[in-house]
């Protein structure tokens, strides 16, 4: 064993000019000296960073001389303890401040955050501010949990807690705590360096553990008790620090997940619970469980199981691996550190088997097993210091036994992996497997052939049969588990919150073993159709927009492509069967919709098209199968859509046409089904939409009336279901709108017209105000009640009765602020709600002139205010770049009211600055009235 | 790792920070602009996509709220400007139809996300340099250019600015740590 590296040789160790003993010596040094590895680890990651550097560029270097942001606000000083400039009401480091006290240097950088020492200002106590990552990025409710907690902790007085006692904003809005500051060393660190005894150690341990129970009593739980999170002060009493902060930092095991699988922050301290992410399963016992850790690592200088490597392994080995019996590390080879072998002054092992079951029973995997307090913990170390008998006893056989049969409910991490890995490898080896007895097979028969013994050829060809059979039952068991597997555990945790490291590991090891099963399937069709599908499910969770999914769009589409692929060579190797045909025709329109939701119209466009043509040979070989023409319907309504998007009107009118006949056919095969008359009735609407868009007014009307026909039946049928009512209200508004159309076309303005006008709106209306009753969080809800209030403002407003029509403005007028002001970035509300202000506006100017002696200046200043609103709703659509033409023409329209508004309201006619200071005027002015 | 430092995106989210806009830009346009061209794009049709996605991002950030897990600003970057260079060839393509060229930019999509990913580290690492450029001293830097990155032999560095070999190394060390401490802040402060 060697002493701990120096950096010097470090970096000798990696410059490839050291000899093969060195190496070898070195080598052994960092598998038995955690912290040398840690360092070494550290090293690898600056030096891969200093390789990527030297990949820059003389340019990029040249180019650094431009002048940097972060210059003008001053950098922290290379020195920890100097002063840094400091403001008047706090000070500032980086841009932020904390008010009250005056930073005066950093102690500490870690993963949770960065730890200043600063002076209060009135007191000139000494503290420490930790200054949160992800303070500010915490919602609301977490951050009320997050006061919560503090406040909690901040109640702890005890000789052994460093509280927090003030938590808030920094001036840039990040959470910080401030504390004590505690001058001393990391536990361990000063183990080492004082060289403590066994008892002394003990000693120290058991005054942690009183600290730990006298929080746990006061119901705060610490989750990261580590060495470094328990300093020694120069006293040499232990301070825990942190306490109350970790839940908010430390989440569960995929905090941890970063970089490259390799382990990092404390891992290494957390109990199987939290490691095997079951956050639910935290309670006191998993700070016994860091507190065991702890000890195991301060007695011998080791963790208690291996925790390097791939993240993983470590979970396992957390949840999993027993630990080695400290007393080993001192005997077997692997041996206990030098420095702790220092630590005791001696070779001989100071841990006898009591101290030893106390660690032990600390570390215990179940929890129901560990101490079940502190307390319990701190008795039993101090009945050993007195020589008295310990509580905890031995693992008892039968418990051993119990504990193998329960270590099979792993916990899903680990699940994952473990099955993924022995999965993935069993389909490939019974892959082969079968591949074998094929060729068994055909030796076999052949040289029964030569030999000529019929019958026991006969014989042994029945013997290979049902090899072969027993083998691909064996090979179809296998391969259903890991496809069912794999895509079963995605649908489990799909919707766990932080479970995207876990889905993108399974969409790796997914993709691997499908691109393995590729390799293998070339000669079996069912095998290939399988594939195909798994791949396109596999997209669906890297891209599907329908679906929670990873963002990946491009790995999306490459998957989609690869199952396309696949199966259209099946198809073309199989003309005369219909089921891959179907599938890929399925895939088609799948890809299609997910083309058309990213803006690709022309490419969706092509894989509808695919698909009808897939559809019509399908529908053709079938006649008058309902599930043929259903699907045919459905690719003749997509085209039509696409084109109606794209503005070709012909065409989507005849897709329309086309599946309104498939439609007509289909609901003729299934008269009694409710889902082909919506089918025709949403047709209906879409063809009479294209209709009196191509200007044919009668034939769009007998459309929408045809839709209301069907729906009207339908409600009647199914009284209580909501998506009917929907259409049913939509049917609704089209008639009243394309009537309202006609009308205002029409020279003789019909009253019986105007009366069925009405009455369509104020029946969408009566739909639509129940929905938004029945679900007031609905913004679609919300948003269709708005748009029928508006419609009928209008009806109102040109029959000349503005204060109906104000009413029914202001009411839609409501809804459209306050789903603009829920969701600002939705381009729709804030354009409906500019249309709200400007129909407002309008609205205000009729009133003006219609009642030129009552409050006539408000109604003015009404209009006015609500046509400028609108403006600028729109105007800074513009200046996004998200406004449409018809948002530009809303401007004009808006310009042109906006002057026919000034010259009703008597004022300097050029002045854009006066608006500002007019309102004052006419307030005054109404005050005196 | 290589999640964005959410200060610096709450920064330009919560307030009219020039400072913090300055900076993001500095690092993400060029981030940008480069991609773009290493794609097959002329350097006006490159800065004319990068100065779309800095514009979809100014919309992005308002919406954006930091998740460890899912704040995938950069994947979310790369999708964007992804879309956008696809849909540029797109219109290209009903221009050109099958020329030479444009195969070839076919061929260039094979790995999109390494090459995505080695320019987003390339540009951090020029930003923290440039960052930790500020914060020492001019011969100091210099040192640790000639040293470290230009690889020159330590006798001629020692020789050039007057120093001793360990004070070179220690200007090694102590820029390597500021640099990856830079890094670590930049890519969301992960220890």
């Amino acid at each position: 064993m060697s002493d701990c590296l120096a950096d010097s040789r470090l970096e000798r160790y990696h410059s490839g000019k050291m000899s093969e003993e060195e190496i070898a010596c070195v080598d052994a040094h960092l598998k038995a000296c955690p912290s040398c590895a840690q360092r070494d680890a550290a090293y690898r990651c600056e030096k891969s960073m200093l390789d990527e550097l030297r990949g820059l560029s003389p340019e990029d270097i040249a180019e650094l001389d431009t002048p940097s942001p972060d210059r003008a606000r001053g950098a922290l000083p290379e020195k920890n303890d100097r002063p840094i400039e400091s403001e008047e009401e706090g000070a500032s480091v980086n841009g932020f401040a904390v008010e009250g006290y005056e930073i005066v240097g950093e102690l500490h950088r870690g993963g949770q955050g960065i730890v200043y020492r600063a002076r209060q200002q009135h007191t000139r106590r000494d503290v420490a501010i930790k200054i949160l990552i992800g303070g500010t990025y915490a919602s609301s409710a977490a951050k009320r949990r997050f006061e919560r907690e503090v406040e909690l902790a901040a109640k702890l007085g005890h000789p052994n807690i460093i509280a927090v006692f003030h938590s808030g904003l920094t001036t840039d809005g990040r959470q910080y705590c401030v504390m004590d500051y505690v001058e001393g060393a990391p536990l361990d660190h000063y183990i080492r360096e004082q060289k403590t005894s066994l008892e002394d150690i003990l000693r120290q341990f058991a005054k942690v553990c009183d600290a730990v129970m006298y929080a746990h009593q006061r119901g705060i739980i610490h989750r990261d008790l580590k060495p470094s999170n328990i300093l020694v002060d120069n006293a040499g009493e232990p301070k825990i620090l942190d306490f109350g902060l970790a839940k908010q930092l430390v989440g569960p095991a995929e905090a941890t997940l970063s970089m490259t699988g390799q382990v990092f922050g404390t891992l290494p301290y957390m109990s199987p619970e939290q490691a095997g992410g079951q956050p639910d399963e935290i309670d006191t016992r998993t700070d016994i469980y860091a507190l065991g850790v702890i000890l195991y690592q301060l007695l011998t200088g080791h963790y208690p199981y291996p925790v390097e490597g791939q993240l993983v392994d470590v979970i396992r080995h957390i949840v999993e691996t027993p630990p080695t019996p400290p007393s080993r590390r001192w005997t077997s080879g692997s041996g206990v550190s030098k420095r702790a072998a220092q630590q005791f002054g001696s070779a001989e092992c100071p841990i006898d088997d009591e101290v030893q079951t106390i660690v032990l029973k600390a570390l215990a995997k179940e929890k129901e097993r560990r101490y079940q307090s502190a307390a319990e913990l701190a008795r039993d170390l101090r009945h050993y210091l007195a020589g008295e008998p310990i509580e905890a006893k031995r693992s008892s056989g039968w418990y051993v036994l119990k504990k193998t049969v329960r270590k099979h409910k792993l916990p899903f991490t680990m699940a994952l992996a473990l099955f993924l890995l022995a999965v993935t490898s069993t389909v490939i080896v019974s892959l082969m497997y079968r591949k074998q007895t094929n060729l068994y097979v055909d030796v076999k028969y052949q040289r029964d052939r030569a030999v000529e013994a019929r019958l026991e050829a006969d014989e042994e060809r029945n013997k290979a049969r049902t090899a072969e059979a027993r083998a691909s039952h064996r090979f179809e068991q296998v391969r259903e588990l890991a496809g069912s597997l794999i895509f079963d555990f995605h649908d489990q945790i799909k919707d766990l919150k932080g479970a995207t490291p876990a889905r993108e590991f399974l969409v790796k090891k997914m993709l691997e073993y499908l691109n393995s099963l590729a390799g293998e399937a070339a000669d079996d069709p069912s095998l290939q159709k399988e594939l195909a599908q798994a791949y396109i499910r596999v997209g669906d969770v890297q891209g599907n927009p329908f679906d929670a999914n990873l963002g990946d769009t491009d790995g999306a589409m490459k998957s989609y492509r690869k199952g396309l692929k696949i199966l259209e060579s099946l198809v073309e190797m199989e003309q005369d069967t219909n089921n891959y045909m179907r599938t890929l025709a399925i895939s088609y329109d799948k890809v299609g919709r997910i083309q058309l939701v990213m803006g690709q119209s022309t490419e969706a466009l092509m894989n509808f098209k695919k698909c009808l043509k897939l559809n019509k040979k399908i529908a053709e070989s079938i006649p008058d199968d309902p599930r043929a023409l259903r699907g045919l319907a459905i690719s003749h309504d997509r085209i039509g859509r696409v084109h109606s998007a794209m503005g070709n009107m012909t065409e989507a009118l005849a897709s329309f046409k086309s599946s309104q006949e498939t439609l007509e056919a289909y609901a003729r095969l299934k008269p009694k089904s409710a889902d082909a008359q919506r089918g025709l009735a949403l047709n209906y609407v879409m063809l009479g939409d294209i209709q009196k868009g191509l200007g044919k007014t009668e034939e769009a009307l007998a459309s929408f009336r045809a839709a209301l026909m069907i729906n009207r039946k339908l409600v009647k049928e199914f009284p209580n279901h909501a998506v009917i009512q929907r259409d049913l209200a939509v049917s609704y508004e089209r008639l009243g709108d394309l009537l309202g159309m006609m009308f205002d076309r029409n020279e003789d303005h019909d009253d019986t017209m105007s009366r069925e006008i009405l009455s369509y709106y104020e029946s969408c209306l009566r739909i639509r105000e129940s929905f938004v009753k029945a679900d007031a969080a609905n913004a679609d809800a919300r948003r269709g009640l708005s748009v029928i209030y508006n419609k009928l403002g209008d009806f109102q407003a040109e029959r000349e009765r503005p204060e109906e029509a104000k009413g029914y403005y202001e009411k839609s007028f409501e809804i459209a602020e306050a789903l603009a002001h829920g969701d600002p970035d939705n381009v729709n509300y804030r354009r409906d709600l500019g249309l709200t202000h400007w129909r407002l506006g309008c609205i205000h100017m009729s009133l003006a002139q219609e009642k030129p002696s009552d409050g006539q200046k408000t109604h003015w200043e009404e209009a006015r205010s609500r046509l400028e609103e609108s403006r600028n709703i729109f105007l800074a659509m513009k200046s996004e770049d998200i406004a449409d033409s018809s948002d530009l023409d809303m401007l004009e329209r808006i310009a042109k009211k906006l002057v026919e508004c000034d010259a009703g309201v008597p004022m300097h006619a050029d002045s854009e600055m006066n608006r500002d200071t007019e309102p004052k005027v006419i307030v005054d002015n109404d005050a005196e009235e | 790792m290589e999640t964005t430092r959410p200060s610096l995106l709450l920064r330009l989210k919560s307030s009219n920070d020039q400072a913090a806009w300055y900076e993001f830009d500095s690092i993400y346009r060029p981030l940008l602009c480069r991609f773009a061209k290493a794609k097959g794009l002329r350097a006006e049709e490159a800065e004319e996509i990068a100065q779309e996605c800095m514009t979809a991002l100014t919309r992005y950030i308002e919406s954006f709220e930091y998740d460890p897990q899912k704040g995938k600003f950069k994947a979310w970057l790369r999708t964007m400007v992804n879309n956008r260079i696809i849909n540029l060839r797109r219109g290209r393509r009903e221009v050109q139809a099958e020329t030479r060229d444009f195969r070839e930019l076919h061929q260039l999509d094979e790995a999109p996300d390494e090459l995505f990913d080695k320019l987003w580290r390339q540009q951090h690492l020029k930003h923290c340099l440039r960052l930790v450029k500020s914060e020492v001293e001019k011969s100091t830097f210099k040192v640790f250019v000639a040293y470290v990155l230009e690889e020159r032999p330590i006798e001629e560095v020692c020789r050039e600015y007057d120093m001793t070999s360990n004070q070179v190394h220690a200007i090694k060390s102590r820029m390597t740590k500021r640099l990856s401490r830079r890094m670590v802040e930049l890519s969301g402060g992960e220890d």
